[in-house]
């Protein structure tokens, strides 16, 4: 198998560099796309099958349909053929080698640790009542991080909002909706399809690669489909009930820590007899507000209205 | 693993190599946002590979920071690709 890695780690590197130096900006952002499908395959070649599945559907699904939508909001730019300065490209040119080279020994000279924190979380695994170590480390071991970032991902979406200027709106209306005779059938097809995969690899994430990340990524990509299809528009005007749902994961993961503590004296200490349903609560509640973020991410609005069927 | 050359470990310190180079020479800020996800994408890669090396199994650490890492680039990257929209609507009002 070590020649499909060396050709897999090639490819990623010559698709990387192609798309960082072609002038053409469409096709750097099409083999941006291919690049995130082939990180996805090396994530599951190095043992790593939870961030293939976010990676597929996050990487090279909705970061693809971002790139390509603010590419058209921009009027289909074909790049900019403006050139830095010779000395700057030489800077930059030796800087990035010299930067790979030392990345490169240091990765081969780092000596392997037998304290690693993973050590540990996989020694104590029972301890956190799934049998998914990396489940164990995002909701329980290291809640913190995982709380933490979904704070992050509130703030990218009130910086979008901020910034005012939504997708979909800067695309024609009547463009959205017109599709082929092919699109409703898709949609049909697809749509419940990816709501059950979604639904699935969230509960899945308790003891198997899944969890609200990947889940809500795919939740997501079943919004951004409708989004695109027109049938589901951004709304300028803002509803309670969704904002509710943005902040609904923050919220029940910060309430499940506060609730407990009379129980086990430490903010996000679960008792052992609740682990698995606080675990499965949180991490539904966490995917619903990752999909319905990421969506307006790519919207851009305030709120959504269904579109015309 | 020590003794031959891991050739992820060669991939993601070219990738962070390339996407420094291309952060700076770019001018384009949608190829920016492209060079600042490749460097990413290096350092991704960079952690799993250490994870990989953990006795006994990967190590589920990073795995989980690389997880959340993945979701924070994308939405950092829709807030990037915001501000560009909106720097090139205000250059569009500007030429009128």
């Amino acid at each position: 198998m070590i020649v499909v890695d060396t050709l897999a780690a090639l490819i990623l590197v010559v698709l990387a560099w192609r798309c960082l130096l072609l002038t053409d900006l469409f096709r750097s952002i099409v083999l941006f796309i291919v690049f995130g499908l082939l990180m996805a395959l090396a994530w599951a070649r190095l043992d790593a099958p939870d961030l293939a599945l976010a990676e597929a559907a996050i990487g090279a699904g909705l970061l693809g349909v971002l790139l390509l939508g603010t590419w058209r909001a921009m009027g289909s730019p074909d790049g900019d053929h403006r050139q830095p300065g010779r000395a700057l490209q030489v800077i930059a040119a030796g800087g990035g080698m010299v930067l790979a080279v030392l990345v490169g020994i240091a990765l081969h000279q780092l000596p392997v640790s037998e304290q690693a924190a993973g050590a540990l979380a996989l020694e104590r695994l029972d301890e956190a009542a799934t049998q998914q170590p990396v489940t164990a480390v995002l909701l329980n071991f290291r809640s913190y991080d995982t709380l933490l970032e979904m704070g992050v991902l509130l703030m990218a979406l009130l910086g979008t909002w901020l910034a005012r200027v939504p997708l979909m709106e800067s695309l024609s209306g009547d463009d959205a909706s017109r599709g082929t005779e092919l699109l409703p059938v898709a949609l049909r097809v697809f749509v419940p399809v990816m709501l059950l995969v979604g639904a699935y690899l969230i509960w899945a994430g308790t003891h198997s690669p899944g969890g609200a990340f990947q889940g809500g990524a795919v939740l997501a990509a079943a919004g951004v489909l409708l989004a695109l299809a027109g049938r589901l528009r951004g709304d300028t005007g803002d509803s309670l009930p969704l904002r509710m749902l943005l902040v609904l994961g923050l919220t029940v993961f910060s309430l499940a820590g506060l609730l407990l503590i009379p129980l086990q004296g430490a903010f996000m200490a679960y008792p052992p007899t609740l682990i698995y349903p606080v675990m499965l609560i949180v991490e539904y509640s966490l995917a619903v507000s990752i999909a319905i973020t990421l969506v307006l991410l790519y919207t851009g609005s305030r709120g959504l209205r269904r579109g015309p069927a | 693993m020590m003794a031959g050359l891991d050739v992820y470990a060669l991939a993601a310190a070219a990738l962070i190599g390339l996407g420094f180079f291309g952060l700076i020479v770019q001018m384009h800020p949608l190829k920016r946002l492209l060079a600042v996800n490749v460097l990413g994408n290096g350092v991704f890669l960079a952690l799993i590979v250490i994870a990989r090396r953990l006795p006994g199994g990967p190590d589920p650490v990073p795995h989980a920071m690389v997880l959340t890492g993945i979701v924070i680039a994308v939405s950092a990257t829709a807030f990037g690709l915001a501000l560009v929209r909106r720097q090139a609507r205000d250059e569009e009002g500007d030429d009128e």
